[in-house]
């Protein structure tokens, strides 16, 4: 929390006098009190939090394959809103703060884009072209907007594959080996991109390199997608393989080198 | 004695007076002052003259609604022609709204002041141009 205080040009805290946002569908209620971490609305009246709606989204990396610091200045920390995110990912919002009229009426509040045309709600807000959207947490019946913040989108036109916290083209792994990867879509800019979009992993050869989820164990299932910004490989045999990671329209290829088995 | 009067100087003078008459105040001017109270990106202008915001920005603004120069306490709505081109929005604190352009367009809002409509002014919406990452 004390990291959040530090990035007060994009966060900043919500004195929550009572809350109710219905995210269009998805409804969020929280107690009285407290101070809630995330992007503080362009009228001070509350904040809005990001939140990722399928694993694909880098947002929400779970594992320590990605330099974290790194890609934090982009994509962002806790429920702040990323810098920007994926033109076609997935993504949601919720808004905490007063939504309280001066006559003490309590209002119902949604959050809802803009425009409407450009941007889509189907489990999770979908920008469908590069710009800045903005986003109002509205009472539509009432005409009353108690908040609002924009989203920056743009289109990933490059996926940066990260091991170890590092970039990377390539990669040896040792015989008998398990590691993770993560991908995370970048734009022409070098803007690491939030939100869920679509993700394969395949290996070229999978009895030299097999993939599978994050979290299980065992030899990963060939032929199982993982629609997962998060891969784990395991190095089967000595050789050398293409790893090759999809996410939106945009595909990577990463050479993988298996080194000979060491014989005691 | 007195000079004799030029006939023709005479109706110039009488229709000059009567265009000044006209314009002097036989009805009130109305406006509405807009004071930004959020940020506002360059391509944003809210001012008594007109309002231009590209399609899918909000900006949040205080309004106050002026009769013949002087700031009153009136009520004040702001209702878009075309509400399908541009949304105004009060919001929760006194005298402040939030505006946002839905669709590129132009349409005009019209000002409500105490319950009666006062006037209108243009409100346009343009299209965004990709921002530069």
């Amino acid at each position: 929390m004390g990291d959040d205080l530090m990035n007060l040009g994009r966060s900043g805290y919500a004195r929550l006098v009572l809350v109710s946002a219905m995210g269009m569908g998805m409804t969020t209620v929280g107690c009285s009190g407290g101070d809630v971490a995330g992007t503080l609305g362009q009228l001070g009246e509350g904040v809005f939090r990001y939140e990722c709606v399928e694993d694909s989204d880098a947002r929400c990396n779970q594992t320590s394959a990605v330099d974290t610091f790194e890609v934090s200045s982009d994509i962002g920390v806790d429920p702040e809103l990323p810098t920007a995110v994926a033109v076609g990912a997935r993504f949601d919002l919720t808004y905490v703060g007063d939504t309280v009229t001066d006559d003490g009426e309590f209002l119902i509040v949604d959050v809802e884009p803009a425009r409407n045309d450009l941007v889509t709600h189907s489990g999770g807000f979908v920008i469908e072209a590069a710009g800045t959207f903005a986003f109002l947490a509205r009472n539509g019946p009432k005409r009353i907007v108690t908040d609002f913040v924009h989203v920056d989108a743009f289109v990933a036109t490059a996926l940066d594959v990260w091991h170890l916290e590092q970039k990377v083209s390539s990669v040896t792994l040792d015989f008998g080996q398990e590691t993770e990867m993560a991908v995370v879509a970048v734009s022409d800019g070098g803007i690491a991109l939030a939100g869920a979009l679509p993700v394969t992993w395949s290996s070229s050869d999978a009895s030299i390199l097999a993939v599978g989820a994050t979290g299980e164990t065992g030899m990963p299932v060939e032929g199982v997608e993982i629609n997962d910004d998060e891969v784990r490989l395991v190095a089967v045999a000595e050789g050398l393989v293409t790893l090759t990671v999809t996410q939106g329209e945009v595909t990577r290829d990463i050479a993988v080198t298996v080194s000979p088995e060491v014989m005691p | 004695m007195r000079p004799a009067t030029n006939p023709h100087r005479a109706l110039q003078l009488a229709l000059a007076l009567a265009l000044v008459a006209s314009s002097a105040g036989c009805s009130s001017e109305y406006w509405v002052d807009f004071t930004y109270v959020s940020d506002a990106a360059p391509s944003v202008l809210v001012d008594s003259d007109r309002i231009e915001i590209p399609a899918g920005l909000a900006v949040g603004v205080t309004a106050t609604p002026v009769e013949d120069g002087e700031r009153t306490g009136l009520a004040l709505d702001m209702v878009p022609v075309r509400p399908g081109i541009i949304g105004i929005d009060q919001a929760l604190e006194e005298r402040q709204w939030v505006i946002y352009g839905i669709s590129a367009g132009a349409t005009s809002i019209e000002l409500w002041f105490a319950g009666e409509l006062v006037g209108e002014m243009p409100a346009v919406v343009t299209e965004q141009h990709a921002p530069a990452d």
